[in-house]
């Protein structure tokens, strides 16, 4: 019999409660702020039985402008999407796109090996594998 | 707005909902002396599921997504809208619809359409 050996509840993305956090104390930090005025790139996670692969959409972001880091459990994706330049005597007739800087933070519902995570930027879409550390993988325990 | 301007529609038109779940795509149009640049934001979207299509004056800007590489399992959160990425915008007579580049990089499709030759500023030289 298979038994799915999980110590860590699944925690909500933290990014929630940072907004909680915002709408509270008004007082934000610099970096929250950044990402609150420039709206939030749109992120799903689905998590796998050895893995989550978390997935960012970031058009028109290049691969040097992202940075992903690992800390505590927690997950950052930061960057900026430069703002378009247009040649001299053009000028805008529309701009919908969201430019500059952004961050993005969410507690990751495992432990991950920070040496095994593994990221790829293909077309505006930034997908971020996250393989289970060893102890939170599921395992099959013997019956003695 | 002049005659040979492009217009964006507001992208919400009735074939998108024959085709199921659309998504308006943010658009940004600039203009400059010889042309009109748009700009789609279409993420996650390969070059060949675009279809950029041209009739009646009419500029219309259809994207699959391909299915996100995700393992299967469950999906934690989903803040990304599933859906074709569907936009149309009409294109006035002061366009040389027969010169229009298009291209796509990091996924934003940039097109190109030309201005014509009588819509085009130019010095009048007097004599």
């Amino acid at each position: 019999m298979l038994m799915r050996i999980n110590q860590f509840p699944i925690l909500s993305p933290s990014w929630q409660s940072v907004l909680d956090l915002e709408s509270v104390f008004g007082a934000i930090p610099s970096q929250a702020y950044a990402s609150r005025a420039s709206r939030l790139p749109l992120m799903n996670l689905a998590e796998g039985e050895n893995e989550s692969v978390l997935t960012v959409e970031l058009p028109g972001v290049n691969k040097e402008d992202v940075k992903i880091s690992l800390e505590g459990g927690l997950l950052t994706v930061t960057g900026e999407r430069k703002a378009q330049g247009i040649p001299e005597g053009a000028r805008w007739l529309r701009s919908e796109s969201i430019n500059g800087k952004f961050v993005r933070t969410l507690e990751l519902p495992h432990p991950v090996d920070p040496k095994t995570i593994t990221a790829e930027l293909k077309n505006g879409i930034l997908s971020v594998v996250l393989p289970k550390a060893e102890e939170a993988r599921p395992r099959e325990i013997t019956i003695r | 707005m002049t005659k040979g301007e492009v217009t964006v529609k507001t992208g919400h038109s009735a074939e998108s909902d024959v085709n199921g779940l659309c998504r308006v795509p943010a658009a940004d149009v600039y203009e400059t002396p010889d042309a009109y640049v748009l700009m789609l934001d279409l993420p996650g979207v390969e070059k060949d599921a675009i279809t950029l299509m041209l009739d009646k004056g009419e500029l219309r800007v259809q994207a699959k997504p391909s299915e996100q590489k995700q393992t299967p399992g469950r999906l934690l959160f989903s803040e990304m809208r599933p859906g074709t990425f569907t936009r149309s915008f009409t294109i006035g007579d002061g366009i040389d619809t027969n010169s229009i580049d298009a291209h796509f990089d990091k996924g934003v499709l940039t097109v190109k359409l030309y201005k014509n030759a009588q819509m085009k500023p130019r010095e009048i030289s007097i004599n």
